[in-house]
């Protein structure tokens, strides 16, 4: 079965999305684009970018922007212990809320997304931070509960005077893309290079 | 101002743990003396010494790359909000 089946089935039906993961390995912006198609989320913009295998659950809450990056992590539009509240108190309450996540943000591995936050516009959310407030605009944060540790703005200056130190930097400057197989070999041997004095 | 000089000098030796050779003009992060996660620290110190908050939108490496940017810069925000 051709990979554009899997890709019809996924879209058609959510039961079929762990199959084309599994069989495909659709790349996160494939991914994004078939979880667009099918309509899962509140909005999503263009550009982004969300790895397979990020827990992301209650779709329908959560809004993004354009260029949003979602790497391997756990984002929740409800907080499960209300059903203990519930069953303990005899109660019946209800706690979920809105995930908006505005243009040009970047989520980290192993970072946790709760309910009722929003994020940016141009922010970092760096790897393992539990994010449970609002993350403000251009802000760089870490930790848990994350916190503003750095602002995007200074990040790239300081990410351009690094790259100006990399020996592989007119590479990087001639893909055309993030990422170009027939260059990754040499590209490879140069980093190694570079970071231990020898090819090998 | 020169004290805000003196304390910072002493903070980024004993406090965030630059090494070697530190003048006024070094580049604390262009220079890889400090890495990005140390900024909040160091604005967060020089908030403490002018009394004053740092907005976020002028957290930039002119106004925080070296012992001269952050006294300049400080002496500006401290003369802008006397005169508000």
């Amino acid at each position: 079965m051709g990979s554009g089946l899997w890709r019809a089935l996924a879209i058609r039906n959510a039961r079929y999305e762990g199959l084309y993961r599994k069989l495909v390995h659709p790349d996160g912006g494939e991914w994004a684009e078939m979880l667009r198609e099918r309509g899962d989320f509140h909005a999503m913009g263009d550009h982004c970018w969300l790895d397979p295998h990020a827990l992301i659950e209650d779709r329908a809450y959560i809004r993004m922007g354009n260029n949003v990056r979602i790497s391997n992590c756990a984002i929740f539009g409800h907080d499960g212990s209300v059903n203990m509240i519930n069953h303990a108190y005899g109660l019946k309450l209800d706690n979920v809320g809105k995930i908006e996540i505005r243009d040009n943000v970047y989520i980290g591995y192993g970072a946790i997304i709760l309910p009722n936050v929003t994020i940016g516009p141009n922010a970092i959310v760096s790897v393992g931070s539990v994010v449970s407030s609002d993350v403000a605009e251009g802000d760089v944060v870490a930790g848990v509960p994350a916190k503003r540790v750095g602002r995007v703005e200074m990040s790239v200056e300081m990410l351009k005077l690094k790259n100006q130190k990399y020996p592989w930097l007119s590479m990087i400057e001639r893909r055309a893309s993030g990422y170009e197989a027939q260059m990754e070999p040499e590209l490879v041997r140069m980093r190694v290079k570079h970071f231990f004095g020898s090819d090998a | 101002m020169n004290e805000l000089r003196t304390a910072l000098r002493s903070e980024l030796v004993s406090q965030l743990g630059v090494k070697g050779v530190l003048t006024d003009e070094t580049g604390l992060f262009s220079g890889g003396l400090l890495d990005s996660l140390s900024v909040m620290d160091l604005v967060g110190f020089v908030e403490g010494k002018i009394g004053r908050a740092i907005p976020p939108a002028e957290i930039t490496l002119a106004n925080f790359d070296s012992i001269d940017s952050i006294v300049r810069y400080s002496r500006t925000l401290v003369s802008n909000g006397a005169s508000a």
